[in-house]
């Protein structure tokens, strides 16, 4: 069994060829599993000592394999097998033994550790007349990684066919019997698939690469790209195999807690896009999202991009990297190039998931019997009327816990498809996508559809090329969809009510005094909400060879995103928010057009003269955006109708936005000795946002490298493999707002013979207005060390100055909304810390990852206002004060409950206060100390919402053809404002609540926590405190994935040459002390930089998600 | 060769972006094309009509008169709530300072303070004017505006900041004293009446062209001169107050008189009518769904008052009724109480038959509901709000009369001129009442200020200045005290003025 010979008749025959092929394939494997231990020089230790005469050739082969471990191939039609030979050996090496044996025929042999090729001269040379149509030979190799390491289990492939093997445990692999124009694949996980041409070589040796963090690896730095070790500045390349782990169409979501130093919190909500910060919050208002480079098209979103098209993915962290881009890259850069064809191969490639989502966490709500309970004591204990339902047995038979039945489990399903190919002079690459999501809440989801075409194309010195992405998605919304609204929702209303219109239960009066929640089934159900994108973003670019070195390069970047938004409700439904309550029908519509192009234009120069490498780049740029927006709203819409103009319309308006920038850019990029390295970067952009006077801004950025590593003097020591040293600054522009002050129009009144148009201001105009600057330092080491562990470290500090604010008016000015005005500066300041380990133990391979990111923001001066608070509903919760970090949570701390008269007699003054109200400390008054009295001087910072730090775990393993993720990612040292507390548990709302209120003080000793429950609420209990403030860390599992790859038979029936089944395990559990049902919070309105980290009802929660789903190639 | 053409495009394509924008200076002027730009505005006839427009706007925002002017109604022991806590609370008379409703009117009454001034401001400067005495009726109109805007800060908050022409601009300011308020006020309405700059009436319009025709709803010469009234009476100044209510109810200028129907003092029949002086205008086509605009900005009607505070039996949320002390207040047989209050038994039009056991209260407010209690969006608010009617100034000018100014007539015969309208063929003159209840005249103007002005929001404000609000037996079971009088300053604006601006030293 430990030979394959093959025979000239059967491979004839197709069929039983390929029979063959997956037999031979099999033992072949058999045999590679059963090879034990590595010694890669068992050849050379080996000893043999053979007695044979007369022997048959196969007979010696024989023989040595019984007393060794050497294992022969060879093809019983090209070597005279039955030629008799005699053979004696004593305490001989293999190569001696084999040399006498052949040294007077034409047969030759190659040794690879334990395996020997037979082979005859005559088949090598190609004159056997036989074999001379379709030359074959065996091929054989070793296979390492970049530390000269073997590696074993990596898959070997003749691509195009179903023939392959794995490596060894010393990296050795053995191929017998290819086509001379055969191309081998090698993949292995999380390294770079290569594949070569046979040609001529009949040994192939591989050294893989790690997929991204090569050495010698490109990444693109904007405008160009640059070798990584020439890197200058804080760049962080992302692993794009990670990017498709997580389920979600949200790529901002995919790189949480990968990267050092980005920041991201997600949304449950299908659609939805992640919060993303890199670096923290730079400025108040201004706007924070990272500018993203997709293939050239700069862009505030990831919307519409495929995470399976992606090729890389870079994220420009500092100042001195980000600067090339300017005014729009105060908040970091991303960019992202994604797949082209590639040379020679046509590939095609499938991949499929389908997940099950489902929510875990519920809060515990009362019944209807105890909500009837809490709503008499809410009312008798204000000393007003009790609504009857309270005692009306009828009502109180009903009782529905609303999230049971808003929340569903729900699919998740993705289909991706790509071909790729191409020759010298151009390739393509093309992709489909296809993701499908129902959300957890009944009525939401997401469908998205993408196509891809990325061309290039070769014309003699020209280079031409696109890169187009058309999406389509419509995203379902539920009008209210969180979790908190329906936690409240009275849970004696019926879902169906057979005498309202509609057939759904209502909160009428008799059920619950007439105004609670609206039934949120009902609303899920009659009223339709689409958010509807088609998008085509995409980059056209020639680009001009002039001299050695040196080439003029166009890029024109296009992207246009039409959006069409809808509510749309039937005639005359009831929505459910009271039994008679009838509505005519009614449209809601939004159309919008983004249109945004970017031409940019500019020489390129790299070249090296000796020891000097220079790379430049100088051009010019300029774009314009447009967006134009138009609503309208109609009632009344004639039945079966659904345009604006079948009812009455009732409002309409169009808004056009506009901006454009221009931008003089140049880089020059200078490299010693690959060892002393620096970069400079200037940008002057100008903006329409800002007033002639005040429009340009110029930013520079220098940054420097010492590649210690390369020293000689570091020659001599051993564990260190890489290292080095990195420092930059760097200038950066923001813009928001605008100069001029623009008037309403829509300032009607009504004059009895008809509406008159009225036309005022509001907000202040600043014609002073101009860029904010953000200023940043950075250094920073990379470093390998012990062959197997890399990582880098970076510290920086960033100012941002004359940070443009909206800042808050007293409302007696008559100005009602904050005006933009450059108020004060802010300083961030962070460590970085990322970490991989590479290593193995036996067929165990793993890669751990860790990555940490440390973050401390401080407002270091408020010019104007001293003091910034940031207010929701009326109520100030956050203060943002010079010395301190943004938007701190603020408020009065509690001291238990008052027990009875007395204890309110001998506490501070608190107006209002009954027994069972709160007590507030006393800690200030006016004269900065307490003053018996307790009023607004007694607020003191509760918390904060930036974490200490957040950090990411990562951990792949491969053994042998399973191989399995895990990824952890966790935030530290925050706080969360859990705004949905107050609104779940106030014990001074008329709305179901959640059984803490079952332990609220009734009477002397009852409760030290929880106050009375009554409808008034003199004392204000439920002002901003430390009650709803809450430690804000966690540690979340986020993904596991257990995968196998399959080879061999499976593989050849089904004509595939890849073909991965994994299982993946999503937000599998999160560890953390935060009693709301997610720490991983974003308020709606998370652009308000003064309320991040209040969990409002906004939040939609993350699901757990299990999926399956496979992989193929073919 | 396709390759060629597509490459030839894209270079041409290129190069002609790359001139168009590398030759020309303008491509950074951008201005919107969606918007005014103050810069270029206030310069025309039509123009500083749009300005004063958005002026009278402010009125009408949501939590203002728009939704139904919601503290000051439960400020009154006309009307109770059962709602939210916030609502409650107000009618606990605990006033927040970081109420909303209580911020809203804050921030409604100084943007139209605002906006008037910016009216003033701009006037001279406004350099296309066709008609010079429109240019003085738009900034005389602001002027009353403003007075008006500021009668209910001054009414709602005593001290406060006086904004005018010359601190507009500034973001902060100190508070000035009340009676500095009510004097500028009183000096502001005393020169408008003298300028003659309002005319009588705005019906025909008299600037069509330009107004196309929309004029009826502005400020009359009537209104300026009811309102430096009303001012007057509040400060107590009797004989001056007299004279300005005795134009309006003698001169032959004005023709104005009570409506025959008592369902008419406020409802959309009795819109625009002799009755009306001055009235918040509303119309159930202007605002969009819901209208939850908060701050004015674009149409801000009010669009669910009668929601609101219907009855909860139909299907509107019963937010405020009728207090048993209301009811009572009326006499035995007056007709107003029918008009004006649903009760037990009661048709409610289109609707059915009015019962206390499917509602809150055993009552509810009838007067200016309307007819339609569930539908934001067709049925609406369509009802415009009065805020001086002729029947008020006759109680008024009596009022003064009883307080010893002298007149041609004795107070009880323009009490008895209201009461006529209201008794019909029933009526009893108010010296009959007072002889029956042992009342004097003054107790006799309170009871028919109370019945006949019930929950148009004058209760409150008159319980206060006549010093009843303390002694009160509703007020004092609901636990007011001094601090009950007056508004706390919202505590954004506070926040927001780096301590210049002061808190009201009750709160």
């Amino acid at each position: 069994m430990q030979k394959i010979r093959i025979n000239n008749e059967v491979r004839e025959t197709p069929h039983l060829l390929k029979l063959l092929r997956v037999m031979k394939i099999v033992c072949f494997l058999l045999m590679i599993t059963l090879a034990q231990v590595s010694a890669s020089t068992y050849s050379q230790s080996a000893k043999l000592t053979l007695n044979l005469e007369n022997a048959t050739l196969s007979e010696l082969f024989n023989a040595i394999e019984k007393t060794s471990e050497f294992r022969f191939f060879y093809d019983n039609t090209e070597l005279g097998l039955s030629k008799k030979m005699t053979l004696t050996a004593e305490n001989s090496k293999i190569e001696e033994v084999l040399d006498n044996l052949f040294k007077d025929s034409d047969i030759t042999y190659e040794i690879l550790d334990r395996y020997i090729i037979i082979k005859s001269k005559g088949v090598e040379n190609g004159i056997q007349g036989v074999r001379s149509q379709q030359q074959r030979k065996n091929i054989t190799g070793t296979v390492t990684d970049i530390r000269n390491q073997p590696l074993p289990g990596v898959t070997v492939i003749v691509k195009g066919t179903s023939q392959g093997t794995v490596t060894d445990a010393g990296g050795s692999y053995f191929i017998p019997n290819i086509p001379a124009d055969a191309i081998l694949q090698f993949s292995f996980i999380g390294l770079k698939t290569q594949e070569i041409a046979v040609g001529t070589q009949t040994k192939i040796n591989v050294v893989m690469t790690d997929e991204t963090i090569g050495i010698e690896e490109v990444v693109a730095i904007g405008y160009g790209t640059a070798r990584k070790k020439d890197l200058t500045g804080a760049v962080t390349v992302v692993k794009t195999e990670e990017l498709g782990k997580i389920p979600t169409a949200d790529l901002g979501s995919t790189i949480q807690g990968r990267i050092a130093g980005v920041n991201v919190i997600t949304s449950g909500s299908p659609g939805a896009e992640a919060t993303v910060y890199i670096r923290g919050l730079g400025s108040i208002y201004g706007d924070t999202k990272p500018l993203y480079i997709i293939d050239g098209v700069q862009t505030n979103s990831m919307a519409g991009l495929n995470a399976k098209d992606i090729e890389s993915m870079q994220v420009l962290k500092d100042a001195s990297s980000a600067a090339i881009y300017g005014v729009r890259a105060a908040n970091g850069v991303v960019i992202i190039t994604t797949k082209r064809g590639s040379n020679k191969i046509v590939k095609a490639d499938f991949s499929a998931e389908y997940g099950i989502q489902s929510l875990t966490n519920f809060f515990d709500v009362l019944n209807t019997q105890q909500y009837a309970d809490y709503t008499r004591s809410l009312y008798q204990n204000a000393g007003t009327a009790t609504p009857n339902w309270v005692d009306n047995a009828s009502v109180l038979k009903t009782d529905n816990d609303w999230q049971d039945i808003m929340f569903r489990n729900a699919k998740l399903q993705r289909y991706d498809f790509s071909l790729s190919g191409g020759n010298e002079n151009s390739n393509t690459y093309f992709a489909l996508g296809l993701f499908n999501q129902d959300g957890i809440i009944i009525g939401s989801g997401f469908d998205r559809f993408n196509i891809r075409l990325n061309s290039d194309y070769k014309l003699g010195r020209i280079k031409v090329g696109e890169s187009f992405n058309l999406y389509r998605s419509v995203r379902k919304i539920v009008a209210d969809e969180s979790l908190t609204n329906y936690a409240i929702t009275a849970p004696q209303i019926p879902v169906y009510d057979e005498d309202n219109l509609n057939g759904y239960g209502a909160p009428t009066a008799a059920l619950t005094g007439g105004n609670n929640n609206a039934n949120p089934y009902a609303v899920s159900q009659l009223i339709d909400t689409k958010n509807k994108i088609f998008g085509a973003q995409g980059n056209i670019f020639a680009e001009i060879s002039i001299l050695k070195g040196l080439s003029f390069r166009s890029d024109l970047n296009l992207s246009v995103i039409n959006r069409n938004n809808r509510l749309f409700q039937p005639d005359k439904i009831d929505q459910g928010i009271s039994a008679v309550y009838t509505r005519d029908s009614e449209l809601n519509e939004d159309l919008s057009e983004e249109y945004s192009y970017n031409s940019e234009n500019y020489f390129k120069y790299s070249n090296a003269f000796g020891k000097h490498r220079i790379n430049a780049m100088a051009g010019y740029s300029f774009s314009k955006k447009q967006a134009k927006y138009l609503h309208a709203e109609s009632i009344g819409l004639a039945p079966g109708t659904e345009n604006v103009d079948n009812g009455t319309i009732t409002t309409t308006y169009e808004t056009i936005d506009e901006s454009a920038v221009t931008s003089f850019i140049g880089r020059l990029n200078y490299s010693y000795y690959d060892r002393y390295i620096i970069s400079a970067t200037v940008r002057r952009d100008g903006s329409s946002a800002f007033s002639e006077d005040n429009r340009y801004g110029v930013f520079p950025s220098v940054s420097l490298a010492w590649i210690i590593s390369e020293e000689n003097f570091m020659n001599n020591i051993d564990w260190l493999d890489n290292l080095k040293l990195r420092a930059g600054y760097g200038e950066l522009g923001r813009e928001a707002g605008n100069y001029w002050s623009t008037l309403n129009s829509n300032v009607d009144y009504p004059w009895s013979e008809g509406t008159g148009t009225g036309v005022a201001p509001t907000e202040l105009s600043n014609v002073d207005l101009k860029w904010e600057t953000v200023k940043q330092t950075n250094v920073g080491i990379d470093f390998t060390v012990f062959k197997g562990l890399s990582g880098t470290v970076d510290y920086f500090m960033t100012k941002s100055e004359d940070m443009l604010v909206k800042v808050p008016v007293p409302h007696n000015t008559g100005i009602l909304e904050n005006s933009w005005d450059n108020v004060g500066s802010l300083e961030n300041r962070g460590w970085e810390f990322s970490a991989s380990y590479k290593g193995k133990i036996n067929d165990f391979f793993y890669q751990l990852g860790f990555n940490l990111a440390t973050i401390k923001n401080k407002v270091t001066n408020l010019e104007n206002s001293g003091i910034i608070y940031g207010s929701l509903n009326s109520s100030t919760i956050t203060k943002t004060e010079e010395g301190r970090p943004i938007g701190e949570f603020y408020g009065w701390q509690t001291e238990g409950i008052f027990q009875n008269t007395q204890d309110i007699a001998d506490h501070a003054t608190q107006g209002g206060a009954r027994p069972g109200d709160i007590m507030f400390k006393d800690i200030s008054g006016s004269e900065g100390i307490p003053d018996g009295v307790i009023n607004d001087y007694d607020r003191v910072v509760l918390g904060k919402p930036t974490p200490d730090f957040d950090y990411g775990i990562s951990l792949n393993c491969n053994y042998k053809k399973f191989d399995c993720s895990f990824f952890f990612q966790g935030v530290y040292g925050n706080e969360i404002y859990n705004l949905n507390k107050y609104t779940l548990s106030s014990t001074h709302k008329d709305r179901n609540r959640t059984t803490d209120v079952l332990n609220a003080w009734s009477g002397e000793n009852t409760s030290n926590t929880i106050p009375v429950i009554a409808a008034t609420d003199p004392n204000s209990n439920d002002r901003s405190s430390n009650r709803w403030v809450e430690n804000g860390s966690y540690l979340r599992l986020k993904n596991v994935q257990l995968g196998y790859t399959f080879n061999g038979a499976l593989l050849n029936s089904l004509k595939l040459t890849n073909l991965r089944v994994y299982f993946s395990a999503t937000n599998l559990f999160t560890v953390t002390k935060y009693s709301g049902l997610d720490p991983d919070i974003t308020y709606t309105n998370s652009s308000d930089a003064l309320l991040r980290g209040v969990d409002y009802s906004g939040s939609y929660p993350n699901p757990r998600n299990f999926s399956l789903g496979a992989q193929l190639s073919f | 060769m396709k390759q060629m053409k597509i490459l030839k495009t894209i270079i041409l394509e290129s190069m002609l972006i790359l001139g168009i924008a590398g030759c020309s200076d303008d491509y950074l002027n951008i201005s919107p094309t969606d918007s005014v730009v103050t810069s270029t505005f206030y310069k025309t006839d039509n123009q500083m009509l749009e300005a004063l427009t958005a002026a009278y706007s402010s009125l009408g925002n949501h939590y203002f008169y728009g939704n139904e002017y919601a503290v000051k109604r439960l400020l009154a022991e006309e009307g109770v709530g059962t709602s939210e806590a916030g609502m409650l609370d107000i009618l606990d008379f605990v006033f927040r300072n970081t109420d909303s409703f209580i911020e809203n009117i804050w921030g409604s009454c100084y943007q139209g303070i605002y906006r008037c001034n910016l009216v003033m401001q701009k006037a001279p400067l406004a350099d296309q004017i066709q008609y010079p005495e429109l240019l003085d009726r738009i900034v005389t109109e602001a002027t009353v505006l403003r007075a008006l805007y500021y009668w209910h800060i001054v009414t709602l908050w005593g001290d406060a900041p006086l904004r005018t022409v010359d601190n507009m601009d500034e973001k902060i300011i100190a508070k000035s004293d009340a009676d500095v308020i009510w004097q500028f006020i009183e000096d502001d309405l005393t020169s408008v009446v003298s300028s003659g700059n309002l005319p009588a009436s705005y019906a025909g319009g008299n600037y069509e062209t330009l107004t196309g025709g929309n004029e009826t709803g502005r400020i009359t010469q009537g209104a300026a001169i009811a309102l430096l009234g009303k001012v007057l009476l509040y400060r107590e100044n009797y004989t001056k107050a007299a004279s300005y209510f005795s134009q309006i109810i003698e001169s032959s200028t004005f023709n104005y008189s009570l409506n025959q129907n008592l369902e008419d003092v406020w409802s959309v029949a009795g819109e625009n009518t002799p009755e009306m002086i001055l009235e918040v205008m509303f119309s159930k086509t202007l605002g969009g769904t819901g209208a939850t605009n908060t701050d004015g900005a674009g149409t801000s009607e009010g669009g669910y008052r009668s929601i609101f505070i219907g009855p909860g039996q139909f299907g509107a949320w019963d937010n405020v009724y009728p207090t048993q002390t209301m009811v009572d207040e009326f006499e035995p047989g007056d007709p107003r109480l029918e008009a004006f209050i649903w009760s037990d038994g009661d048709v409610v039009n289109g609707y059915g038959i009015y019962d206390p056991d499917l509602n809150k209260g055993d009552y509810s407010i009838k007067k200016g509901m309307g007819t339609n209690f569930t539908d934001f969006v067709s049925g609406g608010f369509d009802e415009n709000i009065p805020l001086i009617r002729y029947a008020d100034v006759l109680l008024m000018y009596a009022e003064c009369l009883a307080n010893g100014a002298t007149g041609s007539k004795t107070a009880s015969y323009y009490v008895d001129i209201v009461r006529k309208r209201a008794f019909g063929a029933n009526f009893k003159s108010v010296e009959t009442l007072m002889a029956e209840k042992g009342w004097d005249i003054m107790t006799a103007i309170k009871h028919e200020r109370s019945v006949e002005l019930c929950f148009e929001y004058h209760r409150f404000n008159d319980l206060v200045r006549w010093g009843d609000a303390l002694v009160n037996d509703d007020y004092e079971s609901r636990g007011i005290s001094s601090k009950g009088l007056y508004l706390p300053i919202p505590q954004y604006d506070i926040d927001n003025s780096n301590g210049v601006l002061i808190q009201n030293s009750d709160y």
